[in-house]
C-alpha cells in the first residue's frame, strides 16, 4: 500500500516537472545558496518566454551563521516574474527579470545584538512569518546550467509566542526587510 | 624490475599527455591570467584535541584535556584571486569567513594551489591543497590560528572565463581559542593563561564559481 504511493508520489513530481517541457514550457530544478539559507528552487514557464514561476523550499539560517541559535527554520516563497531586458550572447543568454509573490515561514525574527561579545544568543522563540515577496534578479542561461543571482525583499508580519509569558505577539517581520541585501544563487539544471 | 619501473613512468606520463587542451593560455600581459572567485559551503568539524591550563582568581591551577569526536555543524565563505601558472595550475589568494567547532568563528587568510590534470579550462577533476592563517573575530577570542586544507573537486565548464565547481577537502586547524570563565561572562585572561592549544579536524563540502 505504501509502496504503490511512493511510486504515485515519485510520477506525479515527475511529470509536474517533465509535464510542462512537453508542452513547450521550461522546467527549471535547482539548489538555492544564501546566508539566508540553503534549498531547492523549481522555475516554470514558457519557453523562449517572458514570464516565469519561481518557487523556493529553503531553509532559514538566521543566527545561525554568527552562532548566535542552534534552531534552524523552514521557508518557502513564491512569485511570478517577467523579464525586463534580455540579452542573447555566443555562450551563455542573460535575462533580468523581477516580480512579486508571497512568503511563508517558520523563522527566527530579527534581533539586536550581533556585534555584542557576551550576549548575542537569540532570545526570542521561532514563530511564523507571513509576507509579501518582492523579487530581482539576473539570470544566464549557459551550455547545461543556468546560474540565476537575485535579491528578495519579504515585508509581513511574524507570529510568535512569547518566551516568558506565554502570550502571542503579532510584530513586524524585520527579517524580510533587513535581510533583503543579502544575495541569492540559484544553480539550476534545465529538463 | 628496471623494465617494469620505466615502463610504469611512461603510462603514467601517457595518460595525463593524452587529453589535450579545449584552449591554449591566454598570452599578454598578466592581467588576462587573473582569475576571480567566490566559494561557499559546508563544514562538519568531526574532530578536537584541545588542551589548556590556566591559573584561577583564587589561585589554583585549572587544566583540562580532551582528545576525541567533537561533532559540529559549521559554514564557510571565501572570495579567491588566482593567477593561472601553466595550462593545468592555478594559485590563489583566498580570504573570507569561517566556523570551526562550537562557538569559534574565524576570518582566514590563506595561499592555495589547485591542480588540473584535464587543464585549467575544462571539465574534470582537480586536486588542491591549501594552507594560511586565521584571525578571531573579537580580539579577546584568542590568537592567531593556523589551518591547511587538502582535497579535490570536480569542474563544470559553464562559458569561456565562467566554470562551477564542487570539492570536498579536509581541513585541519591549529587554534588558541578563549578560555570562557565558568564563573562570570567573560575569558580567562592572557596572563592568567599557562598552555592553551586546540587541533581541530573537519570535512569541508563547498561550490565555488569561478570567472
Amino acid at each position: 500500500m505504501l509502496r504503490t504511493l511512493h511510486i504515485r508520489l515519485a510520477a506525479v513530481l515527475l511529470f509536474l516537472l517533465l509535464g510542462p517541457a512537453a508542452r513547450g514550457q521550461e522546467a527549471l530544478l535547482g539548489v538555492f545558496n544564501s546566508p539566508k539559507g540553503f534549498g531547492v528552487t523549481a522555475l516554470f514557464g514558457p519557453e523562449m518566454g517572458e514570464e516565469s514561476n519561481i518557487l523556493t523550499l529553503r531553509t532559514d539560517f538566521y543566527g545561525l551563521l554568527g552562532g548566535r541559535t542552534q534552531k534552524m527554520g523552514v521557508c518557502i516563497t513564491y512569485t511570478h516574474d517577467y523579464a525586463i531586458y534580455q540579452l542573447w550572447e555566443e555562450q551563455f543568454d542573460m535575462t533580468l527579470h523581477a516580480g512579486a509573490g508571497g512568503q511563508i515561514g517558520y523563522v527566527q525574527d530579527w534581533e539586536k545584538g550581533l556585534f555584542s561579545q557576551f550576549d548575542r544568543q537569540l532570545t526570542h522563540k521561532p514563530g511564523l512569518a507571513v509576507a509579501l515577496a518582492g523579487n530581482i534578479g539576473l539570470r544566464f542561461d549557459f551550455d547545461r546550467l543556468t546560474l540565476d543571482l537575485s535579491f528578495t525583499v519579504a515585508p509581513g508580519m511574524h507570529l510568535r509566542m512569547d518566551e516568558d509569558t506565554s502570550d502571542v505577539l503579532l510584530t513586524f517581520y524585520h527579517a524580510g526587510i533587513y535581510h533583503a541585501y543579502f544575495p541569492q544563487l540559484n544553480i539550476m539544471y534545465r529538463f | 624490475m628496471m623494465r617494469r619501473k620505466l615502463l610504469l613512468i611512461i603510462l603514467l606520463i601517457s595518460a595525463f599527455a593524452s587529453r589535450a587542451a579545449a584552449h591554449v593560455l591566454p598570452d599578454g600581459p598578466v592581467f588576462n591570467r587573473l582569475r576571480v572567485g567566490v566559494e561557499w559551503g559546508y563544514t562538519q568539524t568531526f574532530f578536537l584535541a584541545r588542551s589548556y591550563n590556566f591559573i584561577s582568581d583564587e589561585g589554583y591551577r585549572v587544566y583540562d584535556k580532551y582528545i576525541g569526536f567533537h561533532w559540529s555543524s559549521n559554514a564557510q565563505i571565501t572570495a579567491q584571486v588566482g593567477y593561472i601558472l601553466g595550462e593545468r595550475s592555478l594559485v590563489s589568494l583566498c580570504g573570507g569567513y569561517m566556523g570551526m567547532g562550537k562557538d569559534n568563528r574565524l576570518l582566514p587568510l590563506s595561499v592555495r594551489y589547485t591542480f588540473y590534470p584535464h587543464a585549467v579550462y575544462n571539465d574534470g577533476i582537480f586536486l588542491y591543497g591549501q594552507g594560511g592563517v586565521a584571525w578571531h573575530i573579537h580580539t579577546t577570542a584568542g590568537k592567531t590560528a593556523v589551518l591547511g586544507v587538502a582535497g579535490a573537486g570536480y569542474r563544470v565548464r559553464l562559458s569561456d572565463t565562467c566554470n562551477l565547481d564542487f570539492l570536498v577537502g579536509l581541513k585541519g586547524l591549529i587554534d588558541h581559542p578563549a578560555i570562557p570563565d565558568p564563573e562570570r561572562s567573560a575569558n580567562i585572561p592572557e596572563h592568567n593563561i599557562r598552555r592553551n592549544i586546540a587541533g581541530y579536524c573537519a570535512l569541508d563540502f563547498s561550490i565555488a564559481i569561478s570567472f
